[in-house]
């Protein structure tokens, strides 16, 4: 069942600004959307609204065909994992997972039965009579979705499930996650600020920030078409870098990229991905800092492996620093190592005019 | 290391010099005449009904209690509205007053001088030198004790658990019942047996509104107390000695109880 | 605007259902606690304040509140010090027979002062099992000052200990080993690291300690006689008042206690949110 949000606003009491202000998405039926934002984007409210747990100031949102607005938090009939998973402490397994057949006033057999397919869903078998703190977070969080996933709910919120828990524990049922969604298809929105997790998992990324969305998509448009710079820089972690226009063209950091449209004199700001930068060491003339052709060099201040890639901090001519993600093997081959002048070359960078600050 | 055990030595004197051996004397001196001159003191009929009197009224202020002390807990820890502060520290005075001066605000409150005891006096209504007032002055001295258990135990549960159960389709009434009482029906019944323990004990407040009659409204402590006055050492003594049992194995009983139903629901924390 | 309709019923029935439990709790509060503060305020300052001190201070009444509060200020002395004291034995020594003496601590809670009373008189009365010893040593325990001391110390024992053990707890034991580490003895550990860390707690249990036996009466009852300018307290002096039926004094007497009583109570609030600050900021 799809979910629409139209022009969502709320205020605390107290906050200046709202918490979140005229928030629109849709979220597909049956597939995962990521509501991707910083802490304190007003990512977990939109979830606690649709949820019902907070009521708007104003703002419609509708499941399927039905108003939500008339539907108490109790019929909305959502499944909800909160960060802190929430789990009865004085309630077994078996008990925090039965709780909401219970208030349906489901049959025994039925609620048993039901219980029992949950249990063997999240492999928590052999910890079913076990009290929540008993377990490990993993198994604290399964037993959160088992519970959510009980009620067969119509729409499953997962407010950041996975950040309480170590990155083994947090993979592993990641992509435990992925799995039961393509066999369930229940549609599903998952507030993160993690961009990984929303680019593994989910078909449709909404991006927030001080309580607006800033852009809508599929994760691979959102990553290769920031709609803001507030986007390219949460989303990929870009290098911001700053200059004017001059002729369609500008200058920025020792780069000179395409502007177009930007009037002259116009500020311009471009963000530079870790991938999108190619890095080659030149054959260098001793007694400069540039190479042969009179090209200056950017110099590595520190190389870091994370395994297949390598992460270079690079501090431009122009003293800009500037983070570079190169291939291990591309690393190596190239003999970089740290305190080498290399040159640095734009593959792609996104373009915005006027003078942002994030 | 001499020092070191030196110190526990001395604790245990403190502590068995005050408190046990004067315990110990009152066991000795009830059964100084023999099991039968025991059993006998507690057998008398007024014997028996102060301790009838002082465990029923202690049961139902217990009851009461229990009840109010509740939801006091839950408006201090789920309200933040105006006035809480002062509520806070009204509750914690009872524990302030002296006894004494309890019984005798409620003496001026409902005694047939005060326009409240004539009002009620007038409608046949009597609650000085009844048992009535008994409970009045009990469920006064201990209206702190539920509260204080509570309390801790109320804050502790993350509202996230109450909307968890919201989101589930449970309405406010069902999350009480299955959320909420659960997770705080150990405090409250230690909180209630306590209230009960203390009610066992009370002399103070009792002994200037229940006038002391007895067969009706003299409690086991006022009956211990005319026990001591009238040199009947072995009636006084053999009915502290059913007290002192009482209240501490009630005591015992629910730090055991509490210990046990918490270990598996807070391993590792 | 679709925000209406029933969910935000739902919720006015919520809070209606708030509102008369709050007021529900706030109106039992009212009636069993201020309505008889009201009534005996009202009783003690009918006649004036000025009515209101003499009955106070005349009749013994000076001399019963001055014993009261020498007696409260000893047993806040013996209490915080051998408080202290057990409660670290019990909290940080393991030894044969910690288990007894930690059940030993809550008896005075579970004892009726009453039976406290008695059972002193048996141990340290005429015919008491320390008796002879008593006789011996020349001094007047019973029906005297020092057997009231012991009847107030005694009621009020576990406060110190309870606290203060609650505190010692939480303390982590690191800061002592660290103060062994650099060579510091037991005692100048306690000084100088346990003590500043245990303070609020000894200061808060002190205070219980003293508002408790401000108003300790049926122990003391049964031990002091209750002579009049010698071994009347103020509670006592308030019970003698009532069956004198000099009523103003009583009711004069028992503001009197109440009051010393409140002042600790609000220096314990102002104790308990200092703790709360501090080890907020410890966090």
């Amino acid at each position: 069942m799809s979910l629409h949000a139209v022009g969502l606003t709320k205020h605390f009491p107290g906050g200046g600004t709202p918490a979140v202000d005229n928030v629109t998405f849709d979220a597909p039926d049956g597939k995962i959307t990521t509501l991707l934002g910083p802490s304190g984007s007003g990512k977990s409210t939109v979830l606690r609204l649709i949820a019902g747990l907070e009521l708007p100031d104003r703002g419609m949102l509708r499941l399927g065909d039905v108003d939500l607005a008339s539907v108490a938090v109790q019929e909305r009939g959502v499944g909800f994992v909160f960060q802190s998973y929430a789990l009865f402490k004085h309630m077994t397994v078996r008990e925090n997972i039965t709780f909401g057949l219970a208030v349906r006033r489901m049959p025994r057999r039925e609620q048993a039965d039901r219980v029992a397919a949950m249990i063997e869903l999240v492999q928590l078998q052999d910890l079913a009579d076990r009290f929540p703190a008993q377990l490990s977070g993993g198994q604290r969080q399964r037993v959160a979705f088992a519970r959510a996933l009980a009620i067969e709910p119509r729409l499953l919120l997962l407010d950041e499930p996975f950040a309480a828990l170590d990155a083994r524990v947090r993979v592993e049922l990641r992509e435990w996650l992925r799995r039961l969604h393509d066999e369930r298809h229940v549609t599903t929105i998952l507030v993160t600020h993690d961009q990984s997790e929303a680019m593994e998992l989910s078909e449709h990324v909404v991006v927030m920030h001080e309580g607006r969305v800033e852009q809508a998509g599929p994760p691979r448009e959102v990553y290769e078409r920031p709609a803001s710079p507030f986007v390219a820089s949460f989303v990929g972690g870009a290098t911001l870098l700053k200059g004017r226009a001059q002729a369609g063209r500008a200058a920025v950091s020792t780069f000179n990229v395409a502007a177009p449209g930007a009037a002259d004199g116009a500020d311009v700001s471009a963000y530079v991905r870790p991938h999108d930068v190619r890095v080659t060491k030149p054959a260098t003339d001793p007694a400069t800092e540039n190479d042969t052709l009179g090209v200056k060099l950017a110099r590595v201040e520190r190389l870091t492996f994370l395994g297949g890639t390598v992460k270079l901090a690079l501090i431009l001519p122009d003293g800009a620093p500037m983070t570079v993600h190169m291939p291990a093997a591309e690393v190596a081959a190239h003999g970089i190592t740290e305190g080498d002048r290399v040159l640095v070359d734009l593959a792609e960078a996104k373009v915005f005019i006027g003078d942002y600050s994030i | 290391m001499t020092r070191r055990s030196l110190l526990p030595l001395l604790a245990a004197t403190f502590l068995g010099g005050f408190v046990a051996l004067p315990v110990v004397a009152v066991l000795v001196t009830a059964f100084s005449d023999g099991p039968a001159a025991f059993m006998a003191a507690l057998a008398a009929p007024a014997a028996r009904n102060a301790f009838r009197l002082t465990v029923a009224t202690g049961a139902l202020v217990a009851v009461v209690n229990a009840v109010a002390g509740t939801l006091l807990a839950w408006v201090l820890a789920r309200s933040r509205c105006f006035g809480r502060g002062l509520l806070d520290a009204l509750i914690d005075l009872p524990f302030a007053i002296p006894t004494l001066v309890t019984g005798l605000m409620l003496v001026i409150l409902v005694g047939p001088q005060s326009d409240a005891g004539a009002w009620l006096e007038a409608r046949g209504v009597r609650v000085l030198f009844t048992w009535v007032a008994i409970v009045i002055a009990l469920l006064f001295v201990t209206l702190p004790i539920v509260v204080r258990a509570v309390l801790p135990v109320l804050e502790e549960i993350d509202l996230d658990q109450e909307d968890a159960a919201a989101t589930l389709g449970a309405w406010p009434a069902f999350t009480f019942r299955r959320v909420i009482l659960p997770a705080i029906l150990p405090a409250v019944l230690q909180g209630a047996l306590l209230t009960f323990a203390r009610a066992l004990g009370e002399f103070g407040a009792v002994v200037i509104v229940a006038g002391n009659i007895p067969h009706r409204t003299l409690t086991a402590p006022v009956h211990v107390f005319g026990a001591v006055e009238s040199g009947d050492l072995v009636g006084a003594s053999a009915m502290s000695v059913v007290l002192i049992a009482l209240s501490m194995s009630l005591m015992l009983i629910t730090d055991r109880y509490r210990r046990a139903w918490l270990a598996p629901r807070t391993e590792g924390r | 605007m679709s925000a209406g309709g029933p969910a935000r019923a739902h919720r006015l029935r919520d809070r209606a259902a708030r509102t008369f439990l709050v007021g529900s709790a706030c109106g039992w509060v009212g009636l069993l606690v201020l309505a008889p503060l009201a009534a005996i305020l009202y009783g003690a300052f009918r006649e004036g304040p000025a009515r209101f001190f003499s009955s106070l201070l005349g009749d013994g009444g000076r001399h019963a509140l001055l014993l009261t509060i020498a007696l409260a200020a000893l047993a806040a002395v013996v209490n915080g010090v051998f408080g202290t004291l057990i409660a670290w034995v019990l909290v940080r020594e393991r030894f044969r027979g910690r288990a007894l003496l930690n059940s030993l601590v809550d008896l005075p809670f579970a004892i009726s002062p009453v039976i406290i009373g008695f059972a002193l008189l048996l141990v340290l009365g005429p015919h008491g099992w320390l008796g002879p010893l008593v006789e011996a040593s020349g001094t007047k325990i019973v029906f005297a000052w020092p057997a009231m001391a012991i009847a107030t110390i005694f009621v009020s024992i576990p406060f110190v200990i309870r606290e203060v053990a609650l505190v010692l707890e939480q303390a982590d034991l690191d800061q002592e080993q660290a103060a062994y580490t650099l060579g510091a003895g037991a005692f100048t550990t306690f000084i100088k690291v346990t003590l500043p860390n245990i303070r609020w707690g000894l200061v808060y249990g002190v205070l219980l300690t003293t508002a408790r036996s401000l108003g300790e009466f049926g122990a003391v009852l049964v031990v002091s006689g209750g002579i009049a300018n010698a071994t009347e307290t103020g509670t006592l002096f308030v019970f003698r008042s009532l069956d004198d039926r000099r009523d103003l004094a009583a009711y004069s007497m028992s503001v009197a206690l109440a009051g010393l009583s409140l002042a600790l109570l609000l220096a314990m609030e102002f104790v308990k949110r200092r703790v709360r600050r501090n080890s907020g900021a410890a966090r």
